[in-house]
C-alpha cells in the first residue's frame, strides 16, 4: 500500500512534521545547488536595525504543502540564509577536523528554535516556537 | 607518373572504342527505323544525334558536379566494369545508371577531377597525409594522448559527451572524408573535450566567485530582496527536476531519516535552557499534584501515564496482541497487532516499534501476512524481532531491513498448522533457539538463521487419566535458568510442566507426574519470576486466566530426582500458593524486573493494577486506567490485553489492548527503579511464599512432605 505511492509517503511525513504542535515552517533545500525543494508553513523575516537574525513570525496558519505561492518568498529567503549558515558551519567543522561532519544544528533564539538536519545532498529545516519560556 | 600516364592512355583508348561502339549502335537503330517507316526517315537522325549530344552533355556535367561530391569512390568505381556500361547508349537516365556512369566518367577525367577536388578539400586531405608520413614521432604522442582521451572521454560522456560528439560531426563539413582516419577524429574529439572542460571549469569558477561574492556581500546588503537574489546561488528547479529529486530513493531516505531526527528533537521535553533561578513555575513541577487522574496512587507509589502511542494509519481498528521492551534500547517498545478488518488490502499482521522520544510515529513498522499474536525482541540480538502469527507461521524481522519479515516459516505441515500464541528465544548469546508453541500442542524449536524447517518438533499431549489426549496450550513460559524445562498453560485451565528433551526418569514432552491445577478457564498468561537478586525466587510463576483470577505458583524442580514428593509418579496435583480473585477476566500479568514482590496485572475492564505482595496480598498498591482516546469506540474497547515492564530499570510499564493504543506508564520509586529493591524484600518474599505454601498445601492436599 504504502510503497505504491512514494510521493505521498514522503509528503505525508512532511505533512505530519509540519502539523506538529509549535512547528511554524519547514523547508527542504538541495544542499549542493541551494535550491528550495519543498516548503510549508509561513515565516516572515523582518530585518530590524539591530540584527539580521531577529526574526518574527506572524501567526502561522498552516498552509498546504509544497505551495510556493504566498509567504514562500520569505521562506526562500530563510532557505538562503540557512543554506549560507550551514555552509559556513560546514567550513568551520572542516577546519576543526576535516574528517568530521555536521549531524544536526539546533539554533535557539529568544523566539524560535531552528532545527536543521544537514545531509550530504539535502537540508531539512524546521522552525518551531518555544513554548512556555 | 609514368604509370599514371599509361593508365590515362589506356582509358582514352577505351573511351574511343566506346564512342565507336555507340556510333555503330545508333546507326543500326536509325537503319532499323528507316526500314520500318520511310515517313519518319527525315526526322529519325535528329533524335539519334540529340541523344548523343545529350549523353555527352550529361557526362560532362556529371564529371564536373558528381566528382566534387564523391572523391572517395573514384578509384574502385572506375575499375568496376566499364565495358558493360558502354553497351548501353540510350540516355534513359535512371538512378543506377547515373551512378555507374558517374564512376565511369570519373575514371575518364581523373586528371581534371583531381585539381578540382583539391581545391575544395585543401583543409582535409593535404595536411592529413603530411602528418602521417613525415612525423612518426608525433604519432606516438598521439597515442599517449589518446589514452588520456580515453579516460576523459568517460568523464565527458557522463556530463555531456553525446552532445559534444554530434556537435563535432555537424560542424565539420568534410566529416565524411575524415571519418576514415580514427586518430584524427580522436584528436578533434580531444580538442572538443578540452574546450568543454574549460567551459565547465569556467562555469564552476564563476559559480564559486558568485558564492564568494554572496558571502562577502551578504552582511552588507540590507534590502531583503537583493540579499535573496544575490546570496543564493540557487536557481529555481523546474517541475521536472523537482519531480526527479522528490521521487528519488535518496531523497525519500533523507526525509525519513532527518524527519525522525527532528521529530525526536522536537519531542524532547526537557528544555535545556530552563532557568530555575527565574521563577518557580517551571522549576518545581515534578510533584504529586498533577497525578490527579491516577486515582489515589500518589507519591512514591504513583503510576503516571507518560505516553500513548497510536498511529492513525496503522493502529486503527487493530488490537494489540503483544508488547515487549527492547532489552538493548530501553526507549524502544514494540507492539504486535491483529488485523484491521476494514482494510483488507493492508497486511493483516503488524508490529510497530515505538520510541519514547518520538511520540507521533513509530520508529519502525513491520508487516506480516497474518495476524501477529506474539512478538518479542531477541534478547541476544538488538536488531531482531520474532513473532508468531495466526497462520501458524513464525516471523523474523530485522530493524535494518524493510518492513517485510527477513525470514518466515513456510506454510506447510513441517511446522505449525495452528495459531502460534507464544514465542520465545531461549538459550545463550552463542546458542539460542526460537521456541514457538501452537494451539494444537506442537512445540517447535528453530534456529535463528534458518526458519525453513524446525530444528526440533515436540507434540504435547494431555497425560493419561483424561478423556482426550489433545492438549491446547494457550501460553508457554520458560524459567530463567533452565532452557530445557517449561510450563504450558492449557485451554482447560491446567498447567503442565514439560521437558524439551528426554531426561533421566522423564521423557520429552509433558511431565506426567505433576500438574498445576487451580484455574477453571483458559490460562491467558504465565510469567516466571525474573529473580535477579540475593534470594532465588526463580521458581515462582504468576498466571492469569479467564476465570477472573491471578494465581501464584511455586514450581517443582524439573529434575525427577529432586522432586520433593516421595509419592513419585501418579499425577500429583499442585495447588497455587496464592489466589487473587479479580473483578474481571485477567489477561496478563508480569513481574517487575527489579522489585521481587511487585507485579502488574491488566484486565478486561481496562484497568492496570500494580501489586506488591510484600506490602499487601489482598489489594493492589496502585490501580490506574490509560486515558481514553477521543474517538474510542465503546466501553468494550477499554479491555487491556498485554502488559510489559521495561527490563533494565523497571521504571516503565506498557499496556495495550482492544483499542490499539499503546500506553506507557512510569512508576514511582516504591514500585520500580534501579536501586529501589532492598535485600530484606527478597527474603520477605521468600518467607511469605513459604508461609503461604505451608498453609495451602496443609489445607488442600496435606500430602506433600509436611
Amino acid at each position: 500500500m504504502d510503497q505504491s505511492s512514494p510521493q505521498s509517503s514522503w509528503s505525508t511525513t512532511m505533512a505530519r512534521l509540519s502539523s506538529k504542535a509549535g512547528v511554524v515552517a519547514t523547508v527542504v533545500i538541495d544542499s549542493s545547488l541551494g535550491s528550495v525543494i519543498q516548503t510549508s508553513g509561513h515565516y516572515s523575516i523582518s530585518h530590524s536595525k539591530s540584527s539580521q537574525s531577529a526574526n518574527s513570525a506572524r501567526p502561522a496558519t498552516e498552509n498546504g504543502l509544497g505551495q510556493l505561492a504566498t509567504g514562500s518568498s520569505d521562506l526562500e529567503e530563510l532557505a538562503a540564509m540557512v543554506w549560507k549558515y550551514v555552509k559556513s558551519t560546514e567550513a568551520l567543522i572542516a577546519d576543526i577536523d576535516s574528517e568530521d561532519e555536521i549531524k544536526l544544528l539546533r539554533l535557539r533564539t529568544r523566539k524560535h528554535e531552528l532545527v536543521i538536519a544537514p545531509d550530504p545532498k539535502y537540508i531539512l529545516v524546521v522552525v518551531h516556537e518555544i513554548s512556555g519560556v | 607518373m609514368q604509370a599514371r600516364k599509361d593508365e590515362i592512355l589506356a582509358k582514352k583508348a577505351k573511351l574511343a572504342e566506346l564512342k565507336r561502339q555507340r556510333e555503330l549502335r545508333t546507326r543500326e537503330v536509325s537503319a532499323n527505323r528507316a526500314s520500318v517507316g520511310s515517313s519518319s526517315d527525315l526526322v529519325s537522325p535528329s533524335p539519334g544525334r540529340a541523344d548523343q549530344d545529350r549523353q555527352k552533355l550529361d557526362d560532362l556535367i556529371k564529371n564536373l558536379v558528381g566528382e566534387g561530391s564523391r572523391p572517395g569512390s573514384t578509384g574502385p568505381g572506375g575499375a568496376g566494369s566499364p565495358a558493360g556500361k558502354g553497351s548501353r547508349p540510350t540516355s534513359v537516365v535512371s538512378a543506377g545508371e547515373l551512378s555507374n556512369e558517374n564512376s565511369e566518367s570519373a575514371t575518364q577525367t581523373n586528371r581534371h577531377s583531381h585539381p578540382l577536388s583539391i581545391s575544395t578539400q585543401i583543409l582535409s586531405t593535404a595536411p592529413l597525409s603530411t602528418i602521417y608520413e613525415f612525423q612518426p614521432s608525433p604519432v606516438k604522442e598521439v597515442f599517449s594522448y589518446s589514452k588520456g582521451v580515453q579516460t576523459t572521454a568517460e568523464w565527458g560522456t557522463q556530463t555531456s559527451g553525446a552532445q559534444a560528439f554530434s556537435d563535432s560531426d555537424s560542424d565539420d563539413g568534410e566529416a565524411q572524408a575524415t571519418s576514415t582516419s580514427g586518430k584524427r577524429l580522436s584528436r578533434r574529439e580531444r580538442d572538443r573535450e578540452e574546450e568543454l572542460r574549460q567551459n565547465i571549469r569556467k562555469e564552476i569558477e564563476e559559480e564559486l566567485k558568485a558564492a564568494q561574492n554572496a558571502a562577502v556581500d551578504g552582511p552588507l546588503i540590507s534590502d531583503s530582496q537583493t540579499t535573496a537574489a544575490a546570496n543564493f546561488p540557487a536557481r529555481a528547479l523546474t517541475a521536472e527536476e523537482l519531480n526527479a529529486v522528490t521521487s528519488s530513493e535518496e531523497f525519500m531516505d533523507f526525509v525519513e531519516r532527518s524527519s525522525k531526527v527532528i521529530e525526536r528533537a522536537l519531542d524532547q521535553e526537557y528544555d535545556i535552557l530552563a532557568d530555575y533561578a527565574l521563577s518557580g513555575e517551571n522549576g518545581i513541577e515534578d510533584d504529586d499534584d498533577e497525578y490527579g487522574n491516577t486515582r489515589g496512587s500518589k507519591g512514591p507509589r504513583r503510576v503516571k501515564e507518560v505516553a500513548q502511542f497510536y498511529d492513525e494509519r496503522w493502529s486503527k481498528k487493530r488490537m494489540i496482541s503483544a508488547i515487549d521492551f527492547s532489552p538493548k534500547f530501553p526507549e524502544l517498545v514494540l507492539a504486535g497487532y491483529t488485523k484491521n478488518p476494514s482494510a483488507p488490502h493492508d497486511p493483516d499482521g503488524l508490529v510497530q516499534v515505538w520510541n519514547m522520544h518520538l511520540h507521533d510515529r513509530p520508529e519502525f513498522v513491520f508487516h506480516a501476512p497474518s495476524d501477529v499474536l506474539a512478538a518479542k525482541f531477541s534478547p541476544f540480538h538488538p536488531n531482531l524481532i520474532v513473532g508468531g502469527a495466526y497462520s501458524g507461521q513464525v516471523f523474523l524481522w530485522d530493524t535494518r531491513a524493510k518492513s517485510a519479515p527477513v525470514q518466515k516459516t513456510p506454510l506447510t505441515g513441517a511446522g505449525h498448522t495452528h495459531p502460534v500464541y507464544s514465542v520465545d528465544i531461549i538459550g545463550t548469546q552463542n546458542a539460542n533457539n526460537i521456541i514457538s508453541c501452537s494451539t494444537d500442542g506442537v512445540l517447535c524449536g528453530w534456529t535463528v538463521d534458518m526458519l525453513a524447517q524446525p530444528q526440533e518438533l515436540l507434540t504435547l499431549t494431555t497425560p493419561p487419566p483424561s478423556k482426550t489426549e489433545d492438549l491446547c496450550p494457550t501460553c508457554m513460559a520458560f524459567p530463567q535458568t533452565d532452557p530445557t524445562f517449561f510450563l504450558v498453560g492449557s485451554e482447560e485451565g491446567t498447567i503442565f510442566p514439560c521437558h524439551r528433551y528426554d531426561r533421566a526418569g522423564s521423557k520429552a514432552g509433558v511431565d506426567q507426574r505433576v500438574s498445576y491445577r487451580g484455574h477453571a478457564a483458559p490460562v491467558m498468561s504465565m510469567d516466571f519470576h525474573p529473580a535477579r537478586g540475593p534470594v532465588d525466587l526463580g521458581d515462582l510463576v504468576l498466571t492469569t486466566s479467564l476465570d477472573w483470577s491471578v494465581k501464584l505458583w511455586r514450581v517443582r524442580a524439573p529434575a525427577a530426582t529432586s522432586t520433593t514428593g516421595s509419592l513419585s509418579g501418579e499425577n500429583a496435583a499442585v495447588a497455587p500458593v496464592l489466589d487473587l480473585t479479580r473483578e474481571d477476566v485477567v489477561y496478563d500479568a508480569a513481574w517487575s524486573p527489579v522489585k521481587p514482590g511487585v507485579f502488574s496485572v491488566v484486565d478486561g475492564a481496562g484497568g492496570l493494577e500494580v501489586w506488591d505482595i510484600t506490602v499487601d496480598t489482598e489489594v493492589p498498591i496502585a490501580k490506574v486506567q490509560p486515558s481514553g482516546r477521543k474517538d474510542a469506540r465503546s466501553m468494550m474497547s477499554k479491555s487491556l490485553n498485554r502488559v510489559a515492564w521495561e527490563q533494565s530499570e523497571g521504571k516503565r510499564l506498557a499496556v495495550g489492548g482492544l483499542d490499539g493504543a499503546l500506553t506507557v506508564f512510569e512508576v514511582g520509586p516504591d514500585i520500580g527503579g534501579k536501586d529501589s529493591a532492598r535485600n530484606e524484600e527478597w527474603t520477605s518474599v521468600k518467607k511469605l511464599v513459604a508461609r503461604l505454601e505451608s498453609t495451602t498445601t496443609g489445607t488442600v492436599n496435606g500430602v506433600n512432605g509436611l
